[in-house]
């Protein structure tokens, strides 16, 4: 999956499972999403969830830093990593 | 004009319960006991549920909502519930509703927990005409497992990053180091292993013919299993933001009206 779409299925995905009223085009790669969007410990988990069932990906109990979560990007890098660690 | 919403007290064993009827206007053609979900899930579907009650009585079914042992305006504390009490207690509503109802036909709706809970005391109500399950948990296990997960991201909000494994957690509430909570409510570990020892699937040959399932704004891979099941349960999907989780259900928009009628009305005869 080319690096662009994991950006934008990120946004697709938390704009449709926090019920965002707003489009994913109007969130930036580096929008702070707690700070911006109001995500809080809640809707991280939905994001969590999200990702698992749309990449097919585990997040491990020992992978929850907040970094992660910081913006699309930084979620789209970790989903990225996990992506290449289950092809290698 | 529906009459106004009726709340008292009932028994269940030496226990008061908090119940509330929603009567018709006019004899009633079905009744339907509703079974709430717990600690901030009640809280944010309450609304949902009084307005569900509300559109229904205009359908000319009447309705039960009660607090189980421990919650909302009923005796008990949450920390000290059990399965066991819940059980009772929904079988004492049960004969609640069933008083009231006259010749109409008695149906059981739940939400989440709620849901698996009703079915879970299936086999102790008699002349059950519909089952209706608002996004079920389907395995107590996953639930409880989410719950861990759930403490895990908040300790990374608070603390940058979570500090612990689930299997970490689960040793400290064993050795009573730490507090268990179900969705932020404290809980004993007894109740802990109880609600993780609850399968719908082994509830499921209690299920009256009339047993539907409703999804809230997507389909759940583990509910859609289930549904899937011989013999298939309908499952349908209602597109709204999830009415156990909403933070804007004191100033959001109401749904009663389209719950009643996408999420309860198939199902009853």
């Amino acid at each position: 999956m080319p690096d662009k779409s994991i950006e934008q299925t990120v946004k697709e995905l938390m704009v449709e499972r926090l019920f965002l009223k707003i489009t994913p085009e109007q969130i930036g790669d580096e929008t702070e999403i707690m700070e911006e969007l109001g995500v809080d410990s809640v809707s991280v988990f939905e994001i969590v969830v999200g990702l698992e069932e749309t990449f097919g990906i585990s997040f491990g109990d020992d992978e929850f830093k907040i970094e992660t979560f910081r913006t699309p990007k930084s979620i789209a890098d970790y989903v990225r990593r996990k992506l290449e660690g289950k092809q290698g | 004009m529906i009459p106004r919403d009726e709340p008292f007290y009932f028994k269940s064993n030496s226990r008061r319960l908090f119940g509330t009827w929603q009567g018709t206007d006019g004899p009633a053609r079905a009744t339907l006991l509703f079974c709430h979900p717990f600690g901030e899930e009640k809280k944010s579907s309450h609304r949902a549920f009084v307005e569900t009650a509300r559109a229904l009585a205009a359908e000319s079914v009447a309705s039960l909502r009660f607090d189980l042992t421990g919650c909302g305006d009923s005796e008990g504390e949450f920390d000290q519930a059990s399965l066991t009490f819940w059980r009772a207690d929904i079988a004492a509503a049960w004969g609640e509703l069933s008083r009231r109802a006259g010749a109409a036909s008695r149906a059981l709706l739940g939400l989440r927990l709620g849901a698996t809970l009703a079915a879970d005391a299936l086999d102790q109500l008699e002349r059950v005409s519909a089952l209706v399950l608002w996004q079920p948990i389907v395995e107590g296990k996953e639930e409880l497992d989410a719950e861990l997960r759930r403490l895990l991201i908040q300790e990374m909000m608070t603390h940058g990053r979570s500090s612990a494994e689930r299997s970490d957690l689960m040793a400290a509430f064993e050795r009573g180091e730490r507090e268990l909570e179900l969705d932020g409510y404290p809980i004993t570990l007894s109740l802990y292993r109880e609600t993780g020892a609850l399968r719908l699937a082994e509830r499921r040959a209690c299920f009256p013919q009339r047993t539907g399932i409703l999804q809230f704004a997507r389909r759940n891979p583990r509910i859609e299993a289930f549904a899937k099941l011989e013999p298939p349960i309908e499952a349908r999907v209602v597109e709204m933001p999830p009415i156990w989780a909403r933070t804007d259900y004191i100033t959001g928009p109401a749904d009663g009206r389209r719950l009643a009628q996408e999420g309860v009305l198939p199902w009853l005869t």
